[in-house]
């Protein structure tokens, strides 16, 4: 088996039966790569996963052998990423959620994406279908088109979870633990875009993937901080006395 | 039209999810189920982009495997389009604010509705001082967040930098400035937060005041309650003081009344309040001083604000009891509705002159005066007493709120409503130049002992990490690259 070009990430925690169908879904878009010759590492996180998911993760049918699987006591998303992104072996990392879907081409797309890029860059599906609590779909904000705007990140996160990048920018800019209910901090995506924003990355699409997030009725991530109303930490993309020209900055 | 009313907007809840279904399903019978969706590229009939292609192939592809994807008696319909919402006015205006922050970081961070002629604003100032003189390094921020000038801060001392939230923030509906508030002093991590009667400031502490204590202390000060027409309490420390209190390091009140009252009916720990009087900023007389009042003093003197709170209607009943004394009323009216009427009933007195408003007490006050008449219906600390009292008049007010702080009972009219005690006191104070000199002689002693600058400022040292901040220590926990 060839090296990984790509090392998805995806972190179980308490998803149950649905761990199943998000895995089925992300082995079929790596079975879709590797009918082009993409080899697509799966790097199963499981932190404090309870044992009907770590059942549902460890038993399943698509698995072959050649994903890698973390088992963490971190109890944090963000700290279970980065235990996912030392797990991981190639250049190209993604997160996914233990719970959600993608698109067949989810990783041909973002590869063939990321090889157009120069510099530093965050790609995001192209699309979001939300289905469950509620049925939509968007396109997400691609930093380099007109509707972007810098100052929009102060009351809304544009992009989910789920991103794309190299490894080299995730180990030097990890994800950071907010524990919600201690802190009152939370939205760790929200603040890890903001932060890699304020550091120059520029965040991009896939276009032509989509991500399918699952809105769930209760208990999902999202719905916890709400409604504990965390922020996001102190930022450095609003830090006091950065200099701001017109508020906006884009690619 | 059909689409606009179901799909513009994000389905947010299942009760407009199901009315949305039932209208399509609705549609569908008439003009038959499951009509094609328009291509990628297209718009909807609403406007908004169609689904593409692409996106409905990959769906039915996964749909499969994902029951509900597409649960059965539908279609791609049931997806409403959504943009994520580029709100900028926010994020323009917290710019604004950075900019005229600047990087420096602050020691205090004053949170307060406007600096203008006022109790509280007094005492604003008072805090201001106290923090300056005791660190002269100090840099105190101090954000006003109504929409109202602030002509007193220019009375700030050289380490206070003013900065106009609210003008900043005006174009935005309250959440949004809460949300700009939050990210301000998040940002800021400044080891002190003090709160003053600002509305925007209590409910960015209710929402986030977790958030907020991991870097910064927070203090809060409230003075008394208001009360609404059927004399029910109100204000900040009725709307907020039970769920921010776990956040609070102190409450600082100015009198010694309402934090029992806020432990008494709201259950709030007692050990969260600190009573610091407010000082007297005047001249003190000598303390053998006499009483102003000449020999032949026939007049009463009443100051302040001519509102609901101080009573205007027992300062009219009083007066028509004792239409041999005149009465001097200074202050501006600010009445209203069916409250007004007791202005009415001010004005057909003939013993009674409206003067309008006055600058300061010790200009109105004169020999001719043989007392000050003070009523009211609440108060926390009246500061125009500390006037008064070293103006030589003496007082003749009701046992509310923090006046017991400041005058011994039995110097006082234990019930505000009791007009006859009120008319019997006034009659002994006209009738006795004694007891006037014994009375103003008790009220410069009060002023003297209880409201000096250097006790206020000891008042303040006690409280700890007040005048020299303290890390939080709420939680070892630090989060974040900044």
């Amino acid at each position: 088996m060839s090296a990984p070009a790509l090392s998805a990430i995806v972190t179980f925690h308490g998803e149950g039966i649905l761990a199943h169908t998000a895995l089925r879904s992300y082995a079929l878009s790596r079975d879709t790569a590797r009918r082009e010759g993409v080899e697509v590492q799966l790097v199963l996180v499981l932190d404090r996963a309870d044992p009907q998911t770590r059942q549902f993760v460890m038993g399943h049918p698509d698995l072959d052998g050649s994903e890698t699987i973390v088992e963490t006591q971190v109890g944090d998303l963000a700290l279970a990423r980065n235990a996912g992104v030392a797990a991981s072996r190639a250049d190209y990392i993604c997160t996914l959620d233990g719970d959600d879907l993608i698109s067949t081409g989810y990783f041909l797309m973002h590869l063939k994406e990321a090889a157009r890029m120069d510099g530093r860059f965050v790609l995001h599906p192209e699309m979001v279908l939300s289905f469950g609590m509620y049925s939509a779909y968007n396109w997400q904000v691609d930093q380099a088109g007109d509707y972007y705007d810098e100052r929009a990140l102060l009351t809304v996160n544009p992009w989910i979870s789920a991103a794309f990048s190299t490894r080299e920018l995730y180990e030097t800019i990890p994800y950071v633990a907010c524990y919600p209910r201690k802190t009152g901090f939370g939205y760790e995506d929200w603040y890890w875009n903001s932060e890699t924003i304020a550091r120059g990355v520029v965040h991009r699409l896939a276009w032509g993937s989509a991500y399918f997030y699952r809105r769930k009725w209760h208990g999902s991530l999202n719905e916890a901080s709400h409604a504990l109303k965390t922020v996001i930490p102190r930022t450095s993309l609003f830090a006091l006395g950065r200099a701001r020209t017109g508020g906006s900055s884009r690619a | 039209m059909l689409d606009r009313l179901t799909h513009n907007r994000w389905v947010r809840n299942r009760y407009t999810r199901r009315l949305a279904q039932l209208a399509r399903r609705f549609f569908s019978l008439l003009f038959g189920a499951h009509a094609p969706r328009a291509d990628a590229g297209s718009v909807l009939p609403s406007g908004a982009p169609a689904m593409p292609l692409w996106l409905q192939e990959e769906m039915t592809r996964l749909a499969a495997m994902e029951p509900e994807l597409l649960p059965p008696g539908t279609d791609f319909n049931r997806y409403a389009f959504y943009s994520v919402p580029m709100h900028v006015a926010p994020g323009e205006a917290y710019a604004e604010l950075a900019n005229a922050i600047g990087g420096e970081p602050y020691s205090h961070v004053l949170v307060i509705p406007w600096l203008k002629q006022g109790g509280a604003d007094r005492g604003i100032i008072y805090h201001a001082n106290a923090i300056a003189e005791h660190d002269p390094s100090a840099r105190i921020l101090v954000l006003t967040t109504e929409h109202s000038s602030s002509p007193w801060a220019s009375r700030l001392p050289r380490q206070a930098t003013h900065v106009d939230f609210a003008h900043a923030v005006a174009s935005l509906d309250f959440n949004q400035q809460v949300a700009v508030m939050a990210r301000l002093l998040i940002q800021l991590r400044s080891p002190l937060v003090h709160l003053v009667n600002s509305r925007v400031g209590w409910e960015t502490v209710l929402r986030h005041g977790l958030a907020l204590t991991q870097h910064s202390r927070l203090y809060a000060s409230i003075f008394c309650d208001d009360y609404d027409e059927r004399m029910n309490p109100v204000g900040y420390a009725r709307d907020y003081l039970r769920y921010c209190y776990p956040y609070l390091s102190a409450v600082i009140c100015d009198n010694s009344r309402y934090p029992q009252i806020w432990s008494r009916e709201l259950g709030v720990p007692a050990a969260l309040f600190t009573v610091v009087p407010f000082p007297y900023d005047g001249q003190l007389p000598g303390r053998s001083a006499a009483a102003l009042s000449g020999v032949g003093a026939d007049r009463v003197l009443w100051a302040g604000r001519l509102d609901r709170q101080k009573r205007p209607d027992l300062l009219a009943a009083i007066a028509a009891r004792m239409p041999r004394v005149h009465f001097d009323v200074y202050g501006a009216q600010v009445m209203s509705g069916a409250a007004a009427q007791d202005l009415g009933a001010l004005r057909s007195l003939p013993n009674v002159t409206l003067h309008g408003e006055f600058q300061r007490l010790e200009s109105v006050a004169s020999e001719r005066h043989f007392a000050y008449l003070h009523t009211t219906a609440w108060e926390g600390t009246p500061t125009i007493l500390f006037d008064v009292a070293a103006a030589r008049l003496p007082i003749c007010a009701p046992a509310v709120g923090g006046i017991v702080d400041f005058l011994a009972a039995a110097d006082l009219i234990s019930e505000p409503e009791d007009i006859d005690a009120f008319v019997q006191r006034l009659e002994q104070l006209r009738a006795a130049p004694a007891l006037r000199d014994q009375l103003v002689q008790r009220q410069l002693e009060s002023l003297a002992r209880n409201r000096q600058w250097s006790g206020f400022t000891a008042a303040l040292q006690a409280l700890d990490g007040y005048l020299v901040p303290k890390k939080s220590t709420s939680t070892d926990q630090v989060v974040g690259y900044a």
